[in-house]
């Protein structure tokens, strides 16, 4: 009799002032466990399981509890790396640092410049976009293309290019043999796949690709195009960069006839350089040309990197020498820039390598 | 003793009472699929759904939105149809092959892709290696009939038929002819897509003949298309389908032609892009958009040669 008169008292009390709070506990133990799952047991996650977006469930749960314990709770929680703006930790999609890096430390590519920015800037705002992002530079040795991806690693992902979140592939290391090429493809999907499980913003740079065997291309096609999810995995907010030679003659011919005709560097517009490019990369030989990549219109955007003139080279060196702390005179300037190589043979427009090997050249002019 | 005959008999008497109420058998049937997973209960065909989608969403296919919505009813209204639905895409890249494919799955089940009743084969990941058909041509009949027997209403979808190696696909002859029987199953409920380009060029001259002899769009009709996208496809060695029995035993229900796009189809797939991300009102990027495309044949520019693919990439560049 006492006992129900209690258990009436109870739910009567329990209706009125919700003192048990089952649906906040539920949700702080779903949430506990898939953090478990995902990050100590390493099951396979997608983002609406694996990311903190979720806010850790501290004020609802006890509202008598002491906040103290609650925020040193947080606190904990927090420093083991879970509590960011942007949901998940190891991203930090900094787009106003990649602007700002772009401007100051990238001499003389004002498309490269423009588009990068603009592609990169777009594809993070728009959470719904229907497939990665692929990006292919194009251009000579020396002009900036695995400048400007480190940039993107380090402005969009919280430990740059050593994060968890970002692989490299470098073709003639990690692809080297031919006859391994059966081998090569598996080993790729499955990194690939493995990374994206982990980290769905994934950047993957695949330097040299012009040595890429196309099969191999072809291999990674499917991950690249407008799908829902393949195999169960989503690769729609991965991104792809591709750095080539390829087109770098018909980017280096544009520029010439540019400075010929005496219009300004900074006119030559995409819509000059893209056709171009797309005609060219389509006929060269090599496996990045023959693949399906560029006829099946998977690549967002080609990005040029045009040839570095004189000033641009003096630039580079400035930035050099600002590096070692140090601060050059103009003489200075003029003499480790005179060092390079320039083409063609009559007009001596064009660096040959780019900026390439200029932090080593200064040691010779030290003030 | 009293109280406990009657709670004994208490709840086979609330079945009893429950089970001849028409409202209590919903609530059992919708207990039961909350706890089963059986694929009748996700398979929630939406018709007027799928029809207002292919209106809204796909530009400038007349003929695709008009034989969809006419098969798929066709084939929904029936509880046991006498052969599965075929359905065989055909057009150029970038004109809404893929797109109409996940309408479908996403109107019949619900969620697009994310379905485990919805399979998608693409050749280049799943059949990559053309020395071990034979072994590809096991593995795809063992999971279609694994599959026709947990769920009979199950949609598979073969993508990029043109890299499909030589000789796979005639493996599933048999499931697409109404005269199989694979056991405990009425398979003749599934729905097979086949995804191609193969075809494309008579598309591509049948809909530039129009353009230039000034006939409307709209006017262009499946006949003329048909009897060239059969052989074509019937005698492509890149085709997939090449001299294969699912055509030459007319099992494909019905062809599906994807006109290529022209310069308002573009601006129109720019328009949506940018209102998806709330900036309707520009409608100088959607035309700006729409000029950067390439466009073929070389004289004439009249089509957009990678069709809506390109769009949001460059929504982005130019917004």
């Amino acid at each position: 009799m006492r006992v129900h008169a209690l258990l009436a008292a109870l739910w009567a009390a329990s209706a009125r002032a919700h003192f048990f709070r089952f649906d906040s506990i539920s949700n702080a133990s779903a949430y506990y466990f898939y953090y478990v799952y995902c990050n100590i047991w390493e099951g396979e996650c997608q983002p609406n399981q694996d990311d903190a977006s979720q806010q850790v469930p501290s004020r609802a749960l006890w509202p008598r509890f002491p906040q103290d314990y609650v925020r040193v709770l947080a606190d904990w929680y927090c420093s083991v790396g879970q509590c960011c703006d942007s949901g998940d930790c190891r991203i930090a999609n900094n787009v106003t640092g990649l602007a700002r890096e772009l401007r100051q430390k990238l001499h003389g590519q004002h498309l490269a410049q423009a588009v990068v920015l603009k592609a990169v800037q777009g594809f993070i705002e728009n959470p719904e976009s229907d497939k990665p992002l692929t990006l292919s530079f194009h251009g000579w040795s020396g002009t900036g293309k695995n400048f400007v991806a480190r940039m993107v690693a380090d402005s969009l992902y919280r430990d740059g290019v050593k994060s968890e979140c970002v692989r490299l592939f470098i073709a003639p290391f990690h692809f080297p043999h031919l006859r391994l090429l059966d081998v090569y493809k598996g080993q790729l999907r499955e990194a690939i796949r493995d990374m994206v499980l982990r980290c769905p913003q994934t950047l993957f740079i695949f330097d040299e690709a012009e040595k890429l065997h196309p099969g191999l291309i072809d291999a990674i096609k499917p991950y690249m195009n407008h799908y829902d999810n393949v195999d169960g995995v989503s690769y729609r907010r991965a991104i792809f960069l591709f750095l080539s030679n390829i087109g770098g003659a018909a980017i280096n011919e544009v520029a010439l006839d540019f400075w010929h005709s005496g219009q300004n560097r900074e006119d030559i517009g995409m819509e000059d350089l893209e056709h171009r490019l797309r005609a060219e990369a389509s006929d060269a030989p090599g496996g990045f040309a023959q693949s399906e990549l560029l006829s099946g219109h998977l690549v967002d955007f080609f990005v040029p990197f045009l040839p570095l003139e004189y000033r641009h080279v003096k630039l580079c060196a400035r930035d050099a020498y600002a590096a070692r702390g140090l601060e050059p005179t103009e003489a200075t300037l003029d003499e480790v820039a005179k060092t390079m190589l320039y083409v063609p043979k009559e007009e001596k427009l064009f660096s040959a390598q780019g900026c390439k090997s200029i932090p080593h050249r200064i040691n010779f002019f030290m003030p | 003793m009293a109280l406990t005959l009657c709670t004994c008999s208490m709840p086979s008497l609330l079945l009893l009472i429950c089970s001849t109420n028409l409202i209590c058998a919903f609530e059992m049937k919708s207990i039961y699929c909350k706890i089963s997973d059986s694929c009748d209960c996700d398979f929630s065909p939406n018709m007027r759904g799928l029809e207002w989608d292919l209106y809204k969403n796909l530009y400038g296919q007349h003929l695709a939105q008009e034989i969809m919505s006419e098969a798929v009813s066709d084939f929904l209204r029936k509880d046991s149809p006498d052969r599965p639905l075929v359905l065989s895409f055909h057009g150029a890249s970038g004109t809404g092959k893929s797109l109409v494919s996940s309408m479908l799955g996403r109107h019949l089940y619900g969620s697009a892709m994310g379905s485990p009743y919805i399979h998608q084969f693409v050749p280049t990941l799943h059949f990559p290696i053309p020395e071990r058909v034979q072994l590809y041509r096991l593995h795809l009949k063992r999971w279609i009939e694994g599959n026709l027997t947990t769920c009979a209403r199950s949609i598979f979808i073969f993508d990029e038929m043109e890299k499909m190696p030589l000789g796979l696909i005639d493996v599933l002859e048999p499931f697409l002819g109404p005269s199989h029987v694979v056991f405990q199953t009425n398979y003749r409920k599934a729905i097979y897509i086949f995804i191609s380009t193969a075809g494309e060029e008579v598309i591509n001259r049948v809909t530039l003949e129009a353009r230039l002899s000034g006939r409307e769009r709209e006017e262009i009709r499946l006949q003329e298309l048909e009897e060239g996208i059969t052989q074509a496809v019937f005698n492509n060695t890149n085709s997939g389908l090449y001299h294969s029995r699912i055509i030459s035993e007319k099992l494909i229900t019905r062809y599906v032609p994807f006109l290529p796009l022209c310069h308002h189809h573009v601006e129109r797939c720019a328009r949506r892009d940018l209102c998806q991300r709330g900036e309707c009102h520009r409608t100088d990027v959607a035309m700006a958009v729409a000029n950067a495309m390439s466009y073929t044949p070389a004289d004439g520019k009249h089509f957009s040669s990678t069709g809506c693919k390109m769009v949001p990439a460059k929504v982005n560049l130019y917004l």
